[in-house]
């Protein structure tokens, strides 16, 4: 055997081989991605599985139920509440059949009556406006899921029924699942590249079974041909084979810049099915390398925001706990303070009621200070008569010793005649009667100085004792306007500790009720910090994902890497496969937006703190 | 058993007159005053239905006046009353004093009393009425233009 044939068997067997290699290597990377994908973007993908849609739209009729508990617990909602139950049959439909597509639009239609309701305020809680917005926009999502999972396997029946006699006839043993799961990642790419792909192979492999049979049998037939026309051909023949298996060499080492000549020998026609088949695998390869430079530079970018994200969310979820310990702190001191305010409302009471016996005993000191009075003012008159009589005494005293005066008067006459008597029975006589007149006239003297000493006496305590009962008297008075003013202002006090009573109750009430609302904020603020965890985890589940699609991407390029490209179409094939790179950009963004979301909710809870179903 | 005099007090003096001299004692009297008299003449007064003189004694005998009962004289002696401050009473027990020198107050008057008794009330001395209604000083009352 000669050289050249030695190297066309050495080179053939390694072009073919190299071509399955870079095929199969190929669609095994683009298969490993399309899982990838769908670990890290984690059911958020447009070609999820139908599992991933059943769960999502699970999640989303356990929503539709937490709003219809809402709405019946709330007063004005029943309506709403009913619109829900609507939703929630229709959910049952479209979880029956995702491509019903008239249950989605009964869904859609149910759902904007919802929003009708949020926006003129029938709904007007911020948890359940809120949950109507997440209910459209998982809509929204569900539903362009739910479309791209039909769209996904129609293309993916028409794909597996395009590749199955191909596959037949070159052996390949590649499941039409796998190839599906890998056009579907990069559907801009793979649209073009597999059927490419699979029909250069074949094409590949029919050429280089036809150059060795051709090969064979330039070295078998020569004992049916003339020796010197089968000399010549047959040289010709090898001449071009050699010259092909020489322009075919560099291939081996992955020089894709070769190109055979096409010539009128034989080997023309191979020379030029080998030069398509090189220009497509040029082609090719330089697509991989440029879409693999772009994977690794989106997902390291994706990566480094998913980290950040990561963090960020662990920052949030940690500030989202300590608020939710906050709220708790506030809900026990609002319960504190609603123990405070009954307490207080009790004091009040105890207040009414101290004033209303407090009013009642000065009632009573008023009625006893009238009485008290009207006894005063009789015992001023009854003075006032005393004086009066008094002063008749010392009138009628007077008469008296006037009397006593007469009578003494009397007795110096009698004893005069007595003394002027010339004697005998009548001196005695007038002697007697002058005595006695002298003893009358001296006891009425004394008696008259005694009573006129009496009654002076009686009247000058009448007066003191007048004098007295009109102070008292005037003290009563006082003392009665004072017991009238204070018995006013105990009214007062009472009207006021009743109203304070009244005022301590309705904040005890709404303390009470409000340290309710706070346990429910907090409980969702503790809902939101499991959503944020889970946020968290799974953006560090998606950095860790887009690691390893990172490091696959790496090693796409390093397996493509041998491969030598012309550097003018290198540059321009790089640019044609974006679309893969910017979906995975696309699915990352929509995870970035779920966590806005989570966020904003917080912060609505934050600054408007849940006050029930209205 | 000793002869019964009145006691009184005028013009500050204490006097006494005896009993069977002193018709009655007045407590008090209307008197109608007389026009150009004597300072010392009251008037005229009428005491149990007869028209009688009265006299202030003080101011008779140049004393404070007198402003208590009046004392009328007994018929007997002579028509007259005299004014006095105060009547104290009948004594009969009382002693002519010895050696009793006559106050300076008295002097101008001194013939009118003659002695003085010792009473509980303190010394007295007697007025010679008699005397005194005859006296030209106490007759003439009128006051010359």
């Amino acid at each position: 055997m000669s050289r050249s044939q030695r190297l066309a068997f050495m080179v053939l067997p390694l072009v073919l081989l190299l071509s399955i290699g870079v095929l199969l290597k190929l669609l095994s990377s683009n298969a490993a991605i399309s899982q990838q994908s769908g670990v890290v973007t984690n059911g958020m993908s447009n070609a999820v599985a139908p599992e991933s849609i059943q769960q999502r739209l699970g999640e989303h009729t356990s929503s539709v139920m937490t709003l219809q508990r809402w709405l019946l617990s709330g007063r004005n909602t029943t309506k709403e509440a009913g619109i829900s139950l609507t939703m929630l049959q229709h959910l049952q439909a479209i979880s029956a059949d995702p491509a019903n597509e008239l249950a989605w639009q009964e869904y859609s239609a149910e759902l904007s009556r919802l929003e009708n309701a949020v926006e003129k305020q029938t709904i007007a809680t911020p948890e359940a406006t809120a949950l109507v917005d997440t209910l459209r926009s998982d809509y929204a999502l569900l539903r362009g899921r739910t479309e791209a999972s039909r769209t996904e396997a129609s293309r993916t029946e028409a794909s597996r029924t395009a590749s199955l006699p191909t596959d037949a006839q070159a052996g390949n043993s590649i499941p039409a699942q796998t190839a599906a799961s890998a056009n579907a990642y990069i559907s801009g790419q793979h649209q073009s590249l597999t059927p490419w792909l699979l029909a250069l192979f074949p094409l590949l492999a029919v050429a280089l079974v036809t150059a060795l049979f051709l090969f064979y049998q330039s070295g078998q037939q020569p004992l049916h041909e003339k020796p010197a026309v089968r000399t010549v051909d047959s040289r010709a023949n090898q001449n071009a084979i050699l010259q092909l298996l020489d322009e075919m060499e560099p291939l081996a080492d992955g020089d894709l810049r070769v190109q055979a000549t096409v010539s009128e020998a034989m080997t023309g026609a191979l020379a030029d099915a080998f030069n398509y088949a090189v220009t497509e695998l040029r082609w090719l390869v330089g697509a991989i390398k440029g879409s693999a430079a772009q994977v690794n530079e989106s997902v390291g970018k994706t990566r480094e925001s998913a980290n950040s994200l990561a963090q960020a969310s662990s920052v949030q979820a940690r500030e989202i706990h300590r608020s939710s310990n906050y709220l708790n702190v506030m809900s026990d001191t609002m319960a504190q303070l609603s123990a405070h305010a009954a307490e207080s409302s009790r004091i009040a009471v105890d207040s009414v009621e101290q004033a209303q016996q407090g009013t009642q005993a000065i009632d009573a000191s008023v009625k006893g200070l009238v009485n008290i009075r009207e006894q005063a003012h009789m015992t001023s008159r009854l003075m006032q008569r005393l004086v009066e009589s008094s002063d008749a005494i010392k009138k009628h005293v007077t008469d008296i010793q006037r009397v006593a005066k007469n009578t003494d008067l009397l007795a110096l006459n009698t004893t005069i005649r007595a003394a002027a008597a010339t004697g005998g029975g009548e001196t005695v006589e007038l002697s007697r009667l002058s005595a006695e007149i002298t003893q009358l006239a001296s006891t009425l003297r004394v008696a008259t100085r005694d009573i006129a000493h009496l009654a002076g006496i009686i009247q000058q305590d009448a007066a003191l004792t007048l004098s007295s009962v009109k102070k008292t008297n005037g003290e009563l008075d006082a003392g009665h306007q004072k017991a009238v003013q204070a018995s006013q202002s105990l009214k007062a006090i009472e009207a006021v500790s009743h109203d304070l009573q009244n005022q301590i109750n309705d904040i005890a009430s709404k303390t009470l009720r409000q340290a309710g609302v706070v346990r429910q904020l907090s409980s969702n603020m503790g809902v939101i910090n499991g959503i944020t965890r889970d946020s968290a985890v799974g953006l560090q589940d998606a950095a860790s994902d887009l690691e390893d699609l990172q490091l696959m991407a790496n090693a796409l390029l390093t397996s493509v890497a041998g491969f030598a490209l012309p550097e003018t179409e290198n540059d321009d094939e790089a640019v044609v496969p974006s679309s893969a790179s910017a979906r995975v950009a696309q699915k990352v963004r929509a995870a970035v937006e779920v966590d806005h979301r989570s966020h904003e909710l917080a912060q609505q809870g934050n600054e408007r703190p849940a006050s029930g179903i209205d | 058993m000793s002869q019964a005099h009145v006691m009184f007090r005028a013009g500050g003096q204490s006097f006494a007159i005896a009993s069977s001299i002193v018709h009655a004692i007045h407590d008090e009297l209307a008197l109608q005053a007389v026009g150009d008299t004597q300072k010392w003449f009251l008037g005229l007064a009428v005491a149990d239905g007869v028209l009688i003189p009265v006299t202030d004694f003080g101011s008779y005998l140049e004393l404070p006046p007198a402003s208590g009962r009046t004392l009328s004289l007994s018929p007997d002696v002579g028509v007259g009353a005299l004014r006095v401050d105060e009547v104290m009473g009948v004594d009969d027990t009382a002693t002519k004093a010895s050696n009793a020198a006559l106050p300076l107050e008295l002097q101008a008057n001194a013939p009118l009393f003659t002695y003085s008794l010792n009473t509980s009330t303190g010394e007295h001395w007697v007025l010679d009425v008699p005397r005194l209604l005859q006296s030209k000083r106490f007759v003439d009352i009128g006051v010359s233009a």
